[in-house]
């Protein structure tokens, strides 16, 4: 079967109305959720992942997370650009110019290049889903276990190095996942380790756990220590007679869509690193051949439209490393796998061919929600623009009340939920001194992966280890995990090598 | 705000980042000492390197970490440049209360959650938080506060079918 058929197939499961329905509960919750100041797209998936486990069939709970996974992005766009609190740090790049064109009265027309942008990224990168993702799931059938651990390597080493401020601290960071993704039974021997004598950590620390800890519990915390400095302004929205964009705004933004979307859609496709790096690539690059160079910093309308447009075509590129590989590359992909497996769905190369319908019906999904999304989302701003007015206060009294819910709904263990605060004070204390969140992430979800590749080689080779790098794949995979490491210091090494000083280089979480 | 204060020499190096990196030693050391210990040999395809080797790592940069706060603070925290009312890092006091009595709320909610019942414990808890993080408008949240217990505990029993504690009270 081509994959045309196969699409339409799965257009075909998405299009009968009781489907269409979750499709739209999806994108309405998942807009709403994410609209949230400081929850981003992954605690949104790990919020409502209680709900979507209730839905009888896996099918209408997939559709209504691709619904979730689109809505909590274009939620995120909102809040960045009307209240500059980006949910992840993959926002951070259009919160800089998106909030100064709403402080300058053009809180429309960012809004609208922002959501026609991911739109139009969203649907170009799903058009290479589709072509790409079921080829590759036949070329990664022939990956071996040294090429899987060589590619959970390189994913976190790029992570690692190229997100954040200081190596250390990112290292520290990810020491951190992987010891927490250490905790629990060995999956081939069944020894216990760091379970410190405790029959409930047999089972290990779940993902869903993490994040909500991290990310609900941390960033509440953290809100309650600076409750005087925090932005409380939303940006006015204008006239509500006033056109969304301009001729100008059109002309000024259709070249920074496509070109955040080449440059969006193969970062988030390659296993290195999720929608940080190309969000940035995308607003560096833009800053640096504008026209209207003086405008960046002040509102630039290319600034807003490239970095979001980078961010939902690396987020739909995520999708092929997860779908193909079964190896999650950000956050959100981690929460996405989590809710596979608790379907008893493996994403990996068998995928396309044991869940066939399931896979197809959820990339129809992205298409619909898309659309969905363009249409609900501007229309409805006015109600978005409520949400971000909801107090502080009770917006996270409400957030711990839902955290507490999901993270009891999924486990049923008060233990669980005492877990996951104890995760949310570490997190607190991360974001206090500036330790980056990904890595954890990473390294508990990539971490037991790694490990189990590493000694599925090794039982295959005899305790060879020199099968990493006769293997030529393998070879050159490990070889760019190492040039991610030292790619942060390229420019300060050169610049030595000539005689000057120069910054470090850096991605993501940096203001 | 005179130009004295915000002068780099005028402000103490914060201890935070120093004590962090020695709990973080300490606490690494102490895992390491765990994993050391633990039954069974060292084999390259057992189960005991990894857990070597994560905590090895951990001690490593801890102490990288903890050598640069004490000898090159600034490297890893500069000094914020100009007044940013909303600028956060280790250099702006930390308001410890209001996250604490947080921190002590939700321990408290977790522990009554199953003896109380969600119902109860989930009011109480709203309640508590709001106040904590400064809500002045009581009676508005006793309203919220009554509405998102019973209503999100009729929406997941009944709806979702998901259980949540039923407590004390008879629902």
């Amino acid at each position: 079967m081509s994959v045309w058929s196969d699409l339409l197939s799965g257009f075909g499961t998405v299009l009968s109305p009781e489907n269409l329905l979750y499709a739209a509960i999806g994108v309405t919750v998942g807009t709403f959720v994410g609209v949230l100041p400081g929850i981003g797209p992954a605690l949104t998936i790990a919020l409502l992942l209680p709900i979507t486990f209730s839905l009888d069939s896996p099918t209408g709970a997939f559709i209504m997370f691709a619904g979730i996974y689109y809505g909590a992005m274009y939620g995120g766009s909102t809040t960045s650009i009307l209240l500059n609190t980006p949910g992840e740090s993959s926002s951070v790049a259009s919160a800089i110019e998106g909030y100064q064109m709403a402080r300058r009265g053009r809180a429309k027309a960012a809004l609208a290049t922002a959501a026609i942008g991911s739109f139009v990224a969203a649907t170009i990168s799903t058009i290479g889903l589709t072509l790409f993702a079921k080829p590759l799931a036949g070329l990664a059938v022939q990956f071996k276990a040294q090429d899987y651990f060589a590619l959970a390597v390189l994913a976190m080493m790029s992570v690692t190095a190229l997100v954040g401020r200081s190596l250390v601290r990112g290292v520290l960071s990810l020491t951190l996942g992987l010891f927490i993704g250490l905790v629990g039974l060995d999956g081939l021997t069944g020894q216990a380790r760091f379970t410190f004598g405790s029959m409930e950590l047999f089972e290990g620390v779940s993902i869903v756990i993490v994040i909500v800890g991290l990310f609900a519990v941390g960033e509440s915390l953290h809100v309650a220590a600076r409750l005087k400095r925090l932005p409380e302004t939303v940006a006015p929205l204008g006239a509500s007679g006033e056109k969304w964009m301009t001729r100008e705004d059109w002309r000024r933004s259709w070249m920074p869509w496509l070109r955040g979307t080449a440059v969006g859609f193969p970062f988030g496709a390659l296993p290195a690193g999720g929608a940080d790096i190309p969000t940035f690539l995308s607003y560096t690059f833009e800053k640096h051949r504008s026209k209207h160079k003086a405008e960046f910093g002040k509102g630039a309308i290319e600034g807003v439209a490239g970095p979001e447009a980078a961010n939902n075509a690396a987020f739909s590129g995520v999708l092929i490393p997860l779908l193909t590989l079964g190896i999650p590359t950000s956050a959100t992909a981690a929460v996405m796998l989590a809710s596979f497996q608790g379907f008893n769905i493996q994403p990996g190369p068998q995928l396309f061919e044991k869940s066939g319908p399931i896979v197809w019906a959820l990339i129809a999904s992205l298409y619909i929600g898309n659309l969905m999304l363009l249409v609900l989302n501007l229309p409805l701003i006015k109600m978005w623009v409520q949400v971000l007015k909801i107090p502080r206060p009770s917006l996270y009294a409400g957030i711990l009340v839902f955290a507490t819910i999901g993270v009891y709904a999924v486990s049923g263990s008060v233990v669980q939920v005492l877990i996951a605060y104890g995760v949310g004070a570490l997190g607190f204390v991360m974001r206090r001194f500036d330790f980056p969140i990904a890595p954890v992430i990473l390294g508990v979800i990539l971490g037991p992966m790694m490990e189990l590749q590493f000694r599925r080689t090794l039982l295959v080779s005899n305790g060879d280890l020199t099968v990493f790098f006769t293997r030529p794949l393998t070879a050159v995979l490990l070889g760019l995990a190492v040039f991610a490491l030292i790619l942060p210091y390229l420019p300060r090494l050169i610049a030595r090598l000539r005689g000057r000083t120069a910054q470090r280089l850096a991605f993501g979480e940096d203001d | 705000m005179t130009a004295e204060t915000i002068a780099p020499k005028a402000r103490r190096t914060p201890v935070g980042p120093r004590i962090l990196g020695g709990v973080l030693v300490l606490l690494g050391l102490g895992l390491f000492w765990e994993a050391w210990r633990a039954e069974g040999e060292v084999t390259l395809g057992g189960p005991r390197l990894a857990p070597i080797i994560v905590t090895g790592l951990w001690v490593v940069f801890a102490v990288i970490y903890l050598l640069r706060q004490i000898f090159a603070p600034a490297a890893d925290y500069p000094e914020p440049e100009g007044e940013d009312e909303h600028a956060d890092s280790v250099h702006t006091p930390l308001d410890w209360k209001a996250p604490a009595i947080v921190a002590v709320l939700l321990a408290a909610y977790a522990l009554l959650l199953e003896p109380a019942g969600f119902v109860l414990a989930t009011g109480a808890f709203y309640l508590g938080v709001t106040r904590a993080l400064g809500s002045k408008k009581i009676v508005r949240e006793v309203i919220v506060a009554l509405v998102l217990s019973f209503g999100v505990y009729l929406a997941f029993t009944r709806l979702l079918e998901i259980s949540l504690p039923e407590g004390v009270l008879p629902l």
